[in-house]
């Protein structure tokens, strides 16, 4: 029997008007084609393969349930902070935060402690998210 | 057509974003496949057991299995070919390539036999007497003709060649893994 790889379900934390924070990110700070590349490479590898088949691909924080992906840009490198789950873990991983990285420092320093409190805003309200979006090519 | 698929015939349109996330996704297969190739090996090594057979130290495979690592050499990879029984290819692929290798990566996809368990290359009682039992025959046959997707179907076990998509299609699981022991 051919075995198809199982798919894990990526979702965005959303601000308050409803917009994901990775498409907010992308605009906001007007994210070229060589970095949405890179981001969605990542995003895709851990939704078809999980997190425990690509080594490296997702490293622990000081927080428990929260997860970083790195993304390595030409200046500036980001941190995508992420949770499994939080409403299904066994299926589901969420993007809760995006940080930068400098001097091996998380830019704002308590990025993942705000990251937690994303992922408890959807405990408490599963509106606060919505299905990832491949950021794909852009138009710039 | 699949989704991502999909998505990437659109996305791969832009030059920079194609080679961004072919060199990505390029890296991230081969941290993948030697980790992959390490642990399916048997017996599993450590990377401290496959640092040693290759000549380097534990803590350069660490580095190699990462899926950011971006350095690579040739002779690194030879090397580690050398120690794992496999070998290493380059070439030049088109871009529709890249998504049947997408579409059909997953853990098994990245498995390869060690050369003493290549099928192909077991000597069996029949060929030590010189005949060579038909499937086997038809196998070295058609690598001989140089179809290899008809090869690498006989191998895997697809019964129809346009259920191979490309050589890394992905095979039965429990067919290959029999067939290396």
């Amino acid at each position: 029997m051919i075995q198809f790889p199982r798919k894990w379900l990526l979702y965005d934390f959303t601000d308050s008007r409803g917009q994901s924070i990775v498409s907010r990110w992308a605009e906001e700070k007007r994210i070229d084609d060589d970095m949405r590349a890179k981001v969605d490479v990542k995003l895709d590898l851990l939704a078809k393969l999980g997190p425990d088949l690509p080594p490296g691909l997702l490293a622990g924080t000081s927080f428990r349930n929260v997860d970083k992906l790195r993304i390595f840009g030409k200046r500036v490198t980001w941190r995508f902070m992420i949770c499994r789950g939080p409403i299904n873990p066994a299926v589901e991983f969420t993007i809760i935060y995006i940080a930068q990285e400098r001097n091996r420092k998380l830019v704002p320093k308590n990025a993942d402690e705000l990251a937690d409190n994303n992922r408890k805003i959807i405990i408490d309200n599963v509106e606060r998210r919505r299905k990832h979006e491949r950021l794909g090519a852009g138009t710039n | 057509m699949k989704d991502l698929e999909q998505a990437l015939i659109k996305d791969l349109r832009s030059e920079d974003y194609r080679y961004a996330y072919d060199e990505q996704f390029a890296n991230a297969k081969a941290a993948t496949q030697i980790k992959v190739l390490r642990e399916s090996h048997d017996p599993p090594l450590t990377q401290a057991q496959l640092a040693q057979m290759a000549g380097m130290k534990q803590s350069r495979i660490s580095e190699l299995e990462d899926v950011d690592y971006s350095a690579w050499t040739i002779s690194t990879l030879r090397r580690l070919a050398r120690a794992l029984g496999v070998r290493i290819a380059f070439q030049f692929e088109s871009w529709s390539d890249l998504l049947a290798e997408v579409e059909s990566l997953s853990e098994t996809s990245l498995r390869r036999p060690p050369f003493h368990l290549d099928p192909v290359f077991q000597v069996t009682e029949e060929e030590a007497s010189g005949t060579l039992p038909s499937d086997r025959a038809s196998l070295m046959g058609a690598l001989e003709q140089g179809q290899e997707r008809t090869a690498v179907a006989q191998f895997v076990g697809f019964s129809r060649l346009s259920e191979v998509g490309t050589l890394s299609a992905v095979p039965r699981e429990e067919e290959q893994k029999a067939s290396w022991r």
